[in-house]
């Protein structure tokens, strides 16, 4: 009898098991991460009864948490890269809104830039319209600031993101180290640490969506996608986020070297700072840095129409006015030379002077010992304290890098014939030539039968042949090759003597003018820093369009205007392409991340399905069990008191 | 399939299609309020890019199209004032015909001279305060008088250019040399009687200038004894050995009389008495003969050498006449004029006129001075430079017609890029529209789905949360 009772007994409490599980999976239905358990009930050992085997009953085998270890890592998994695409996606959308849609529509100002540029070759000398195309470049250059400052603004708010998820994450270990140690602690006293367990997949999540974890179910490790430990047992080894130079942060730990963290928001966070960022800011800077030399080399090489230049002083500076320009420049240079043509206002006589310059040899204090030494009537200065070039004429003289020749050839006062060549024009190509001028026989210009002009390379190569005698109107221009003109007053000449001309198509073949900011438009050296030169802002009349002072001239305004078609950034790159590249290149960052955030976000919703279908709380089938457990303590029950009733017959019969 | 369905499952799913629809209608719902498919980069990175270049092309074409009208402006400026000149040049040939009839050259002369007042009005016209036939310069007056009194170009050589097409340049206003200074030198016209002409080389004088020939020594060939007279400075003939000659017929009756000719002129006696026989040739040229050493009896021709020199400055310098068909002679100004000198016959002042050389004003001046002063001409001298002057307003005006047709050939095409600007303009603009516009039908059907859809999963959960085992248990 007793057996019976032994097994009814057996019953109840497994009735008792079950309702306590079910009533734990009912209120944890709606709890996220919530593993559903089960009861695993199993008959009890037999005993021998009048040499039968009669059962004992039942008894409860276990509690099990119903979850599929795979699907975890993979949901951790799913959980992690979700993050890091996340942060990235939220991050790139407010940089594609700085870019595109924001103030800064970098695309529209260069339209607005050039614009303005060809409708100020109408009125060149228009005040209204000059401030309009200064205007146009500050509002360049200010877009320039602007996205930068947005990109320094993203870069600042993923520093103090990573320092916050870098506590966090810290914080989140130290709680997972804390539960991995009680899940130890009952895993060895044999206590069932199913709702810790729980707890502990719940924090990994969390902790997946700020970096790539994997947990080692057989030694409770958790793992960084580097392979370095985070919780290895009961030990935890807090993250730390340190400056590498001023704007970049690395994470360690401890004094060990920078992890290469990836996945969850952190992982999103360091690919921003180390990969996204600073791609794009590189490029934003060759594309300012593009248009800044562009823009200086030509406007350095142009007058404006407010006089001619007495002094001029470098925008862009050097730390050390006595190393290399090539080491202390920040825009490029490399080794050629500068034309200067030096003007003497009372003869009008220009003279032209050619600077070599080799930047890995030549320091700034060497380019103005050439430029004082070579070239009379100009002083250069190299401040080492400001790091600047200042060029100054003498009293009476002006200065410029137009590559104009002036009109006296060099060697017309060596001539012994009373014929005197002059010079007229302007380069139609963008070559350097130094052209020789020499003539065939003795004679009379206009006059001599064959008498000729012959116009031969700096190799002694001859080029063309003209008629200057017979049939020669003496002043009439003779074009030559480059595009400048040669005029012989009347008079003679004698066989063999020559003068020379330097027909400049490229007064500045080294880009020294740009790297140092002579006669420059632009100050900076790149997209933060870019700025219009100050003075030109104050006095709009400076800006250099023309190549002879003269109001009407507009030839350096259409070398400007030719910058709008010329492949600045590589074949079939001009700036307008080379800034939709970037506003493209962002939307397909920005697009390219939603599909992978969508697409992530899909499978994690499947996964998540499928957790729920097996871990997850279905409240009819928890109600069905609820019944099948009350229907179980209910006949228990019933058995019990029927034992009961037959045992107190069997002492009634006593 | 999942094989079991927990009600979690179905709370999950009403969020995802929650989230989800929601997305997809908040995007619809831009695509409504802007009506643009593409509102940011990431919508359409491809159609971006190419949205970008689009509508840089328009703001281009739109800003290319502004500058064309005011190009337009300049150049029908120019237009403007070069019919006017036009008009000028038709009202200055109608002077130069009626000049031939005149009996009042001095009214013509000043109503040339209204003329050349308003010739440089118009040379000097401003638009918006720029000189139109300044060059580069607009804002120097192009032509001022000089201290001669003739007007002289201050302006640039070339004009102002813009740009309204990728490599297209026009140039929206001119350099007024050569409009009004133009040259196009000819062949020197020497008009006079000395016999010179103009030289093979290429002149470098300007205007016009006189040419003195002056006769400077004569002598006879050996055998006849005739000697120059005492007034052989009075002198007229020019020539190398035997271009003129002498024809002496003795009357033999003391063989030291007879008649003398010049080159087949008109005979006149002489006699051994005569000491400075005044003699003139067929064409006015003068020799002064003296006979008293004549050699008895003589009859026959003698070869005369008439030396002279030639000056085109006024006689400061005087260059021996070497009858040579190319001698340089240097004016006033140090400018240069040659001249064939091969068949100087007389001494004389010829009038050196540089063939398509004098500016317009300096052409209209020469006609006016010559209109003023026509009784210091002979009436064929008058008529000669009248109608040389007269070749040099024609050339003039058809420079003038030149340049006009040029200015309106630019202006035209200016038009003809405006207008092609504006087709594609339309066509880019229309591009535009295909590429990043929004269907609104397609978007409101569009929305209408996700609303249904959206629906749908609201009833559906709704609908599956009232099923429940709760209903059933008592």
């Amino acid at each position: 009898m007793l057996q019976n009772i032994s097994a009814g007994l057996s019953a109840i409490r497994a009735a008792n098991v079950g309702l306590a599980v079910t009533s734990n999976n009912i209120a944890n239905q709606a709890t996220p991460g919530f593993v559903r358990s089960t009861v695993d009930l199993a008959t009890r050992p037999p005993i021998n009864m009048h040499g039968f085997s009669i059962g004992t009953g039942v008894e409860v085998a276990g509690i099990r948490r119903v979850h599929d270890e795979a699907l975890d890592a993979a949901i951790t998994q799913n959980t992690s890269e979700s993050g890091a695409v996340e942060q990235q996606l939220q991050l790139m959308q407010r940089l594609e809104n700085a870019l595109a849609s924001g103030d800064a529509d970098l695309s529209a100002s260069l339209d607005r830039l050039f614009n303005s540029l060809t409708e100020l070759s109408v009125q060149p000398d228009d005040l209204v319209r000059r401030s309009e195309a200064i205007r146009a470049f500050q509002q360049v250059a200010a877009d320039f600031n602007d996205v930068s400052a947005t990109v320094d603004s993203i870069r600042e708010g993923v520093n103090e993101q990573i320092q916050a998820d870098v506590d966090q994450i810290n914080a989140l270990a130290s709680e997972l180290s804390d539960v991995t140690a009680q899940i130890q602690d009952a895993n060895n006293r044999r206590i069932p640490a199913r709702d810790l367990e729980n707890r502990r997949g719940q924090l990994l999540n969390e902790l997946a969506g700020f970096i790539e974890v994997q947990l080692n179910p057989k030694d409770d490790t958790i793992m960084l996608a580097g392979g370095s430990a985070l919780i290895g047992g009961r030990n935890f080894q807090p993250l730390e986020a340190v400056y590498q130079g001023d704007r970049t942060i690395v994470v360690r730990q401890g004094e060990a070297s920078a992890l290469n963290i990836q996945g969850g928001s952190l992982g999103g966070l360091m690919a921003m700072q180390d990969a996204r960022l600073v791609d794009f800011q590189a490029n934003l800077d060759t594309l300012a840095q593009q248009l800044m030399i562009s823009f200086d080399t030509v406007h350095a090489t142009g007058l404006g129409i407010d006089g001619t230049v007495t002094q001029l002083q470098s925008q862009r500076t050097v730390e050390d006015v006595t190393l290399p320009l090539a080491d202390v420049l920040s825009l490029p240079i490399t080794a050629g030379e500068l034309y200067l043509s030096v003007t003497d206002s009372a003869t009008n006589e220009t003279e032209m002077h050619a600077i070599a310059i080799d930047p890995e040899l030549d320091s700034l204090e060497d380019l103005a010992t050439r430029i004082t030494t070579d070239i009379s009537g100009l002083q250069a200065i190299a401040n080492p304290d400001a790091g600047s070039l200042t060029i100054l004429a003498a009293q009476g003289l002006s200065f410029n890098f137009t590559g104009s020749p002036g009109n006296r050839p060099a060697g017309v006062a060596a001539l012994t014939g009373t014929s005197e060549p002059s010079v007229s024009g302007l380069p139609d190509d963008g070559r350097n030539r130094n052209l020789s001028l020499q003539f065939s026989d003795n004679g009379q210009i206009g006059v001599t039968a064959d008498l000729r002009l012959e116009v031969r390379d700096s190799g002694g190569a001859l080029l063309e042949v003209h008629e200057i005698g017979a049939g020669y109107e003496p002043g009439t221009p003779i074009e030559i090759t480059g595009g400048l003109s040669v005029q012989l007053s009347p008079g003679t000449v004698v066989a063999g003597e020559q003068v020379q001309v330097a027909s400049v198509g490229s007064p500045d073949s080294s880009g020294i003018l740009s790297a140092l900011g002579i006669g420059s438009l632009f100050t900076g050296h790149d997209a933060r820093t870019i700025q219009v030169a100050e003075h030109i802002v104050d006095n709009p009349f400076a800006f250099a369009t023309s190549l002879t002072g003269e109001v009407g001239d507009t030839w350096n305004l259409q070398r400007m205007l030719d910058l709008r078609d010329a492949d600045l950034l590589g074949p079939g790159t001009t700036l307008n392409d080379a800034v939709g590249d970037l506003v493209a290149g962002v939307g397909h960052e920005v697009a390219s991340l939603q599909d992978t955030a969508e697409h992530l976000g899909m499978v994690g919703d499947s996964l998540n399905s499928q957790r729920d279908s097996i871990s997850g709380v279905d409240v009819n089938e928890e109600l069905v069990k609820m019944l099948q457990y009350q229907r179980l303590f209910q006949t228990a029950a019933r058995f019990l008191s029927t034992v009961d009733e037959l045992t107190a017959d069997l002492l009634n019969i006593i | 399939m999942l094989d079991r369905v927990p009600s979690s499952y179905f709370t999950s799913l009403a969020m995802q299609q929650t989230r989800m629809r929601g997305a997809s209608l908040g995007r619809l719902q831009e695509q409504l309020a802007t009506g643009m498919r593409v509102n940011r980069p990431s919508d359409d990175p491809a159609t971006m890019a190419s949205l970008l270049a689009h509508q840089s092309t328009v703001s281009r074409m739109e800003s290319e199209v502004e500058t064309i009208q005011f190009a337009k402006t300049y150049l029908e400026g120019g237009v403007s004032g070069l019919l006017e000149v036009e008009d000028l040049m038709v009202a200055v040939k109608r002077i130069v015909g009626d000049s031939k009839q005149s009996s009042e050259p001095d009214v013509l002369a000043q109503e040339l001279g209204h003329i050349m007042d308003r010739l440089g009005e118009v040379a000097n016209r401003q638009i918006d305060g720029r000189y139109i036939f300044a060059g580069i310069a607009t804002n120097r007056q192009p032509f001022e008088l000089n201290e001669d009194g003739v007007m002289e170009y201050g302006g640039a050589i070339t004009g102002t250019h813009t740009r309204v097409a990728t490599s297209i340049n026009v140039y929206v206003n001119t350099g007024g040399q050569e409009i009004f200074a133009s040259r196009d030198r000819a062949e020197t016209r020497i008009s006079g009687t000395t016999g010179a002409a103009a030289g093979s080389g290429v002149d470098t004088a300007e205007q016009w200038n006189t040419l003195q020939v002056r006769h400077t020594a004569t002598s006879f060939a050996a055998g006849s004894g005739v000697q120059s007279g005492s007034s052989v400075d009075q002198d007229s003939i020019i020539g190398p050995p035997g271009a003129h000659v002498l024809t002496i017929v003795n009357n033999n009756t003391d063989g030291q009389s007879g008649t003398v000719s010049l080159n087949g002129g008109a005979a006149i006696p002489f006699t051994s008495a005569d000491t400075d026989l005044r003699l003139s040739g067929p064409h006015g040229e003068l020799l002064h003969l003296d006979f008293s050493s004549l050699t008895s009896g003589f009859s026959g021709t003698v070869d005369i050498t008439a030396d002279g020199t030639m000056s085109i400055d006024g006689g400061v310098t005087e260059v021996p006449i070497t009858f040579e068909d190319n001698q340089q002679l240097v004016g006033p100004d140090g400018r240069i004029t040659f001249v064939d000198s091969t068949q100087i016959r007389r001494e004389g002042d010829d009038t050196v006129e540089y063939v398509g050389v004098p500016t317009l004003f300096e052409t209209l001046e020469m006609m006016r001075e010559t209109l003023a002063n026509k009784s210091d001409y002979s009436e064929t001298e008058w008529v000669d430079r009248i109608n040389h002057l007269a070749d040099e307003v024609d050339r003039h005006a058809d420079v003038i017609y030149t340049h006009i047709g040029r200015l309106s050939l630019a202006s035209e095409n200016l038009d003809a890029v405006q207008f092609r600007h504006e087709d594609v303009m339309l066509q880019t603009k229309e591009a535009i529209s295909n590429l990043a516009s929004a269907d609104i039908a397609e978007v409101v059907l569009q929305m209408q789905n996700e609303q249904n859809s959206l629906n749908y999963a609201y009833a559906s959960t709704a609908r599956l949360f009232d099923t429940s085992l709760l209903d059933f248990i008592r």
